[in-house]
């Protein structure tokens, strides 16, 4: 994967989370607190990013993520894909 | 300041606004009491989980008597009746605590989205009868709601509990009661990654339940952080810098801590959907981690806590902490 764009994130939560909203996703979104993802949730987005994407979020990342805007973990997965 | 524990926030909330430091109530507080279910579902809450010890100590430290006002033998109408009562009788230095589901109020911040969420809150009555006044210092919310859907986040039937005291005199604790708590509190075992590891080692076999049994433990792990009010308390107690000592780097090990709870429940969900052997060694690795992080940190503070001691010349009164826990202190 060269880059995850928008529309693939909305529909990883989509398909995968089954989370659902009645407006488009912002880059400026709160995972947790605007998009309203747990952290169980979180941890499922993960995995799909790593299991089914082979995108590997560090771990010194995962207890920030809650906080993270959606372009903070744009530009997190962006570091893995080049790394 | 972190706030880790709902029912602490409340009682200290006066104490903070008083001359008296809260710090040292948070002793103990990162191994208060969760619930572990017969089938191994932690629970930042239960109902058979009791505060007594603890609100006793608030009351040995502060010299404020908390009362239980909610009646457990009570029906649930009853005891509402009686939290009407007592909001529309409050007098301005009388708090008055009571559990509700805070998942039942969408409008307030449900930081961790679960479904039922007990949590303990402070209510006033305004010159509306109609709304209420909500002061929440764990999550650090102040407001108005409507009386009716406060009540109803109280009907909630996996919520039961009150608590009611007055703040006319609020006591300065001497240094004989805070190390008396201290040695009431610290504990040679760590109930909490204990508790994960029988959890992790039960569903080994069968690993669909993991995901569910591990899914409260952020909010269980956040109670950690008050091994950091601990060390400021003490640290400052004894002159230690905050800035130029190695206070940040414990309150690092401290925040490592709590985080290494969420990275050992990402391993325990990726556990339960790939069954990978791996990568439940690398859970029973992280909690092994865990154990010995959370031993150096009680070490540091026994450590910490004895030169208070020798300090405030009650070093004598350590033979109860002996017997539990032998710190790497000379002078013991």
């Amino acid at each position: 994967m060269s880059r995850l764009t928008i529309a693939q994130f909305e529909d990883i939560l989509t398909e995968q989370l089954e989370w659902s909203s009645s407006v488009a996703i912002s880059t400026t979104d709160s995972l947790r607190d605007d998009l309203g993802l747990d952290s169980m949730r979180l941890i499922h987005l993960l995995l799909h990013l790593e299991l089914e994407h082979g995108l590997v979020i560090p771990d010194e990342h995962m207890s920030a993520l809650p906080k993270m805007r959606v372009e903070e973990l744009m530009s997190v997965l962006q570091e893995v894909i080049h790394d | 300041m972190i706030k880790v524990h709902c029912l602490v926030s409340c009682v200290c909330e006066t104490i903070k606004r008083s001359d008296a430091d809260h710090r040292p109530y948070y002793f103990g507080v990162w191994d208060s009491s969760f619930s572990l279910s017969a089938d191994y579902v932690l629970s930042h809450h239960d109902e058979t989980i009791n505060h007594q010890e603890m609100l006793v100590w608030y009351e040995r430290l502060y010299g404020i008597p908390v009362e239980e006002w909610y009646d457990h033998k009570q029906s649930k109408e009853e005891n509402i009746t009686q939290l009407i009562q007592r909001i529309e009788q409050k007098n301005m230095d009388e708090s008055v605590i009571v559990m509700l589901d805070l998942a039942s109020l969408p409008e307030r911040e449900n930081k961790f989205h679960h479904d039922v969420f007990p949590h303990y809150v402070m209510l006033e009555a305004t010159e509306d009868p109609e709304i209420w006044h909500m002061l929440d210092p764990d999550f650090r919310y102040e407001g108005e709601l409507e009386r009716e859907r406060i009540l109803a986040a109280v009907r909630h039937r996996a919520v039961a509990g009150g608590f009611a005291f007055r703040s006319t005199d609020v006591r300065i604790p001497n240094a004989t009661t805070v190390s008396a708590y201290f040695m009431s509190c610290i504990k040679v075992q760590h109930p909490l990654t204990e508790a994960v590891k029988r959890v992790v080692h039960h569903y080994r076999e069968q690993p669909e339940g993991l995901p569910n049994a591990l899914k409260q433990l952020p909010v269980i792990a956040i109670r950690k952080y008050a091994y950091e009010h601990a060390f400021a308390y003490l640290y400052e107690a004894i002159g230690r810098d905050l800035q130029t000592s190695d206070f940040e780097e414990w309150t690092d090990e401290v925040e490592t801590l709590v985080n290494q709870y969420s990275v050992i429940q990402h391993r325990a969900v990726k556990y339960a959907v790939t069954r990978q052997p791996e990568v439940y060694l690398e859970i029973e690795r992280l909690i092994e981690e865990q154990w010995a992080r959370e031993s150096t940190i009680k070490r540091q503070l026994v450590d910490t806590f004895h030169a208070y001691q020798r300090q405030e010349g009650i070093e004598h009164e350590t033979r109860t902490l002996y017997d539990q826990l032998s710190a790497s202190s000379a002078f013991i």
